[in-house]
């Protein structure tokens, strides 16, 4: 399978202003689909170097106001 | 056959309504859809019965009812009888769309759809449905299931492209929630219910976009749920508020599903570009969902009850090249979607599918083939061999989902329960399906069954006698209402309506009426009451209450089609054309797919004195149903009697012989006019009869009545002559006019003195032990009786498809042997004439007054 380089990938709105994607990400980059979920992990990566599958993320979904619980999946 | 599409992209919204997009579409908040839309045709897609999505997708994937794909349920047992699962796709019997694409070529993939759990091997990458279910928290491992993903060596890629509801955060709750600071999370979990309906569908739309982007492809089907679990979860505080939903709730939850619908747009946006403008798009729903009034303040607490909330239409979009540009799509069912697709193709389209091709979107007409099956062409389809036996044990996900959004009963861990349950509500379901498919035997059967072994679920009753009624088993309906009243020792609205329909057949008006009230009295408005209200002052001539009950359904659904459809007949029989003309339009701007609305538009023209325009909606009429007879009728008499035009009038007498499916010998004439033994007559000299023999014997007719039960209802079904094709039916003279216009009818009609027929009926109620006035003459009766032998007399001889012998009662007593002679001429030498003549026994002319000829 390719799997696609998106460091050197650029994101830009409708108006061609230059998107920075957020940490949080945006359900704008989701709906780009597998491109703009994998430029929003690799960005993640970048600012917390860590990898989505092993860290816990309680520490963060705190900060964005969201809590999950096991019993939700 | 020519090839239209290079390549098509099926898109599904499970639940997708115009009545909650629309209004997005018009404030701009949907500008990809507006696009697709605008540049191709829109229309409404009809849903089938049960409205259960695995068996609609199903549907939708192969053009064919649930009874010939084989799934009927959300649910199967296992194939070693314990416990349950999610349906599988190698529960489906026949090919899917895919399949035959796979045969021919074409590279097809195929994402999320419902049931494709394992994965076909087809020629492209099929990813099933369990593939988005996250099943663990986000510390755990989320192995990706065996059997997910087609071809196996992609599964990890593709796991890598799930998302975990715990991996969204804030930015992708705020557009829905936008408060959601306030929810405490603890006490409230619907902000986690949202968190999951994103996470599935971006997964989902993940996959589809790496394969649109990476993978030659020539067909794509990408299937998203998200908007009907949107929905069941937050409809219900969807704008406007009603009274019950909390201020609180509503005003925290009432953008969930705009934003659902917003956040589809988005991504219809990146699959539109991705599929590129010379790809055919087709966007669908399977059926729609109620954001109005209609919504329901509670949900039944049966399995399957959330679909009480589902509407019957859903949505279609197709553009591409070769459709037509911000057109409309009329009379298209979810069955017509896998039968276009083939003609896209350029492929034929088999006569065992249930659907047709939607010509109306295409610029020019498509070359159109037909074969007999698709299922015995040879080849590599990428499907299971049929013998897999397919055991998943992952499926808890799935089928937890399934639980949590009440479409199924949560059994712990009673399996024996859990199996005898799943097997009757799939047996309910495929009862059901073969109703809608106008199977009512096979229906019935299984009703019968699942009746007996649960006599408390009233469900199953209700659409049991529902289902006698409208084949016209009045009696068996009867019998089944009066033992659930018996059985069930509470009120039940449902119940009430039923019954009152029932007796609306049963021709007892006042009483349904009475019923209909309390049903009114007890649980306010059910869905369309007030048109039972209308029918049952329709039948009894009350036409301004009829009026102002359809007024009253009018407000409460304003696009009720049938309520609009009594309005018109309402004003059609008060002779204002003028406004029965605006209520059949009405109709027919609701539902285009409604012949009959189509020819009282024509009716009401041609009384306007409008006759071309009156032509058009006849024609209209004609193609919608080419064997509708009276339209072709109507057309031949305006242009032959009202603007002189004989010669075009001949083309359209030619196509009677096509359209007939069969004839049907009837005898007919007053009640104890001489039919029984007319009926004995023609098998004695060799007819074929179809009857019931429900009605034994008895003293005032020895040898038998050779009636059927299902003529008493013929003004309301007339499936059943389907099987009187060939054979010879009675049928009292009063329901002759009652007979449809695609059989052609050989009709021997008994004469018989109609102050002999009245004494011969009051001497069966005397010996029925009914009080009976023998003292004076009911002049009354007897002038009905003229009337009505006049009225059919004149009907008979306009009726192009109907050859009629008269036959004097009288005569066949003197002279039978002659009378027969006559019989056999009129059937074209064709019987026994001495065994009819034979037939005959004289001894049962008990009431004789003598000859009396029809007037």
């Amino acid at each position: 399978m390719k799997t696609p380089i998106l460091s050197n990938l650029k994101f830009r709105t409708r108006e061609g202003a230059a998107y920075d994607i957020p940490e949080g990400g945006s359900l704008g980059l989701l709906a780009l689909g597998y491109i703009g979920l994998m430029a929003w992990r690799e960005k993640r990566a970048l600012m917390h170097n860590y990898s989505p599958t092993t860290e816990s993320l309680e520490k963060r979904n705190t900060i964005n106001t969201l809590n999950f619980n096991e019993e939700d999946c | 056959m020519k090839r239209i599409a290079k390549k098509v992209l099926l898109i599904g919204w499970d639940g997708a309504d115009w009545k909650f997009l629309m209004p997005l579409i018009d404030k701009g908040m949907m500008p990809n859809l507006q696009k697709l839309i605008e540049g191709g045709s829109m229309g409404r897609l009809a849903t089938l019965d049960p409205p259960l999505s695995p068996m609609l997708w199903t549907s939708i994937a192969t053009g064919k009812r649930p009874y010939k794909h084989g799934i009927h349920g959300f649910t199967q047992p296992g194939s070693d009888g314990n416990g349950i699962h999610p349906v599988y796709i190698t529960n489906r019997k026949c090919k899917a769309i895919w399949n035959i694409l796979t045969q021919h070529n074409v590279k097809s993939h195929i994402v999320g759809w419902w049931p494709s759990h394992p994965a076909e091997p087809i020629n492209g990458i099929m990813i099933s449905n369990f593939f988005q279910r996250a099943n663990s928290s986000l510390h755990d491992p989320w192995p990706i299931l065996k059997g997910t993903v087609h071809p196996e060596e992609k599964s990890d890629f593709f796991s890598k492209l799930r998302i975990h509801p715990h991996e969204l955060t804030g930015n992708h709750l705020l557009p829905f929630v936008k408060n959601m600071e306030k929810i405490d999370q603890a006490q409230d979990r619907r902000l986690m219910g949202i968190a999951k309906i994103i996470a599935e569908c971006s997964s989902i739309h993940a996959a589809a976009t790496y394969i649109l982007e990476n993978e030659e492809w020539g067909f794509m089907g990408v299937y998203y749920d998200a908007i009907d679990h949107f929905c069941h979860g937050f409809m219900k505080y969807h704008p406007p508020h009603r009274q019950h939903i909390p201020v609180r709730d509503y005003e925290t939850y009432k953008e969930v599903v705009n934003s659902g619908c917003r956040y589809h747009d988005l991504m219809l946006g990146r699959l539109m570009e991705l599929a590129g403008d010379d790809t055919t798009i087709v966007l669908v729903s399977d059926h729609g969902f109620y954001p109005d009034h209609n919504r329901p303040t509670s949900i039944p607490k049966e399995p399957a009850g959330p679909a009480i909330e589902h509407s019957p239409f859903g949505i279609i979009v197709m553009k591409g090249p070769g459709i037509k540009n911000d057109d409309t799509i009329f009379g298209a069912s979810l069955l017509d979607i896998t039968p276009t697709i083939l003609s896209l193709y350029g492929l034929p389209v088999a006569e065992d599918m249930d659907g047709k091709v939607l010509t109306n979107a295409f610029v020019t007409l498509p070359e159109m083939e037909t074969i007999k099956s698709w299922e015995h062409i040879k080849g590599a389809d990428g499907s299971h061999p049929a013998k897999l036996r397919f055991k998943s044990e992952g499926a808890h996900a799935e089928l937890r989902q399934l639980i949590e959004l009440g479409y199924i009963e949560d059994f712990g861990k009673d399996g024996n329960n859990a199996v005898k349950r799943t097997t009757d509500e799939n047996n309910f379901n495929l009862a059901r399906a073969y109703i809608d498919g106008q199977k009512w035997e096979e229906g019935i059967e299984i009703l019968e069954k699942l009746h007996a072994e649960n006599p408390h679920t009233l469900r199953f009753a209700i659409r049991l006698a529902h289902a006698y009624q409208s084949t016209g088993r009045l009696k068996d309906a009867r019998r089944t209402v009066n033992l659930v009243r018996e059985t069930i020792d509470r009120e039940s609205p449902h119940l009430d309506v039923l019954e009152g329909t029932l007796l609306l057949g049963e021709e007892r008006f006042k009483k349904a009426l009475a019923l209909f009230k309390k049903a009114e009295q007890e649980a306010g408005n059910q869905p369309c009451l007030y048109l039972r209200i209308a029918n049952a002052y329709l039948c009894l001539n009350r036409l301004d209450d009829a009026e102002k009950a359809v007024r009253k359904e009018l407000l409460i659904n304003p696009e009720e089609v049938n309520a609009h459809y009594a309005l018109g007949l309402i004003y059609f029989r008060q002779m204002c054309y003028e406004k029965a003309l605006h209520a059949f339009v009405d109709t027919a701007g609701l539902q285009y797919y409604f012949p009959a609305a189509h020819f009282y538009i024509g009716e009401s023209l041609n009384e306007l004195g409008e006759y071309d325009q009156a032509i058009e909606a006849y024609e209209v009429c004609l193609k919608l149903v080419p064997g509708m007879i009276m339209a072709r009728k109507r057309i031949i008499s305006i242009l032959e009697d009202r603007i002189g035009k004989p010669g075009l009038a001949r083309k359209y007498k030619t196509g009677y012989d096509e359209k007939i499916l069969g004839t049907i010998n009837i005898v007919s004439g007053l009640p104890r006019s001489g039919t029984s033994l007319m009926m004995q007559m023609l098998k004695a000299g060799g007819l074929a009869l179809f009857t019931d023999k429900e009605r034994k014997a008895d003293k005032s007719n020895p040898n038998g009545y050779y009636e059927h039960e299902a003529v008493k209802a013929l003004k309301h079904n007339r499936a059943f002559l389907k099987g009187a094709v060939g054979k010879t039916l009675k049928v009292i003279c009063h329901l002759l006019p009652h007979l449809p216009m695609n059989y052609r009818y050989r009709i021997v009609f008994l004469k018989r003195n109609i102050l002999e027929v009245i004494a011969s009926q009051q001497s069966m109620l005397r010996r029925n032990g009914k009080k009976t006035n023998t003292d004076t003459l009911p002049l009354l009766l007897l002038e009905q009786y003229e009337a009505t032998l006049g009225k059919v007399k004149s009907w008979a001889a306009e009726q192009p498809n109907i050859e009629i012998m008269y036959i004097d009662y009288h005569d066949i007593i003197q002279a039978p042997f002659l009378q027969a002679m006559l019989i056999n001429d009129f059937f074209e030498g064709t019987l026994a004439v001495e065994k009819m003549a034979r037939a005959v026994d004289a001894d049962l002319y008990r009431e004789r007054l003598g000859k009396e000829t029809i007037r």
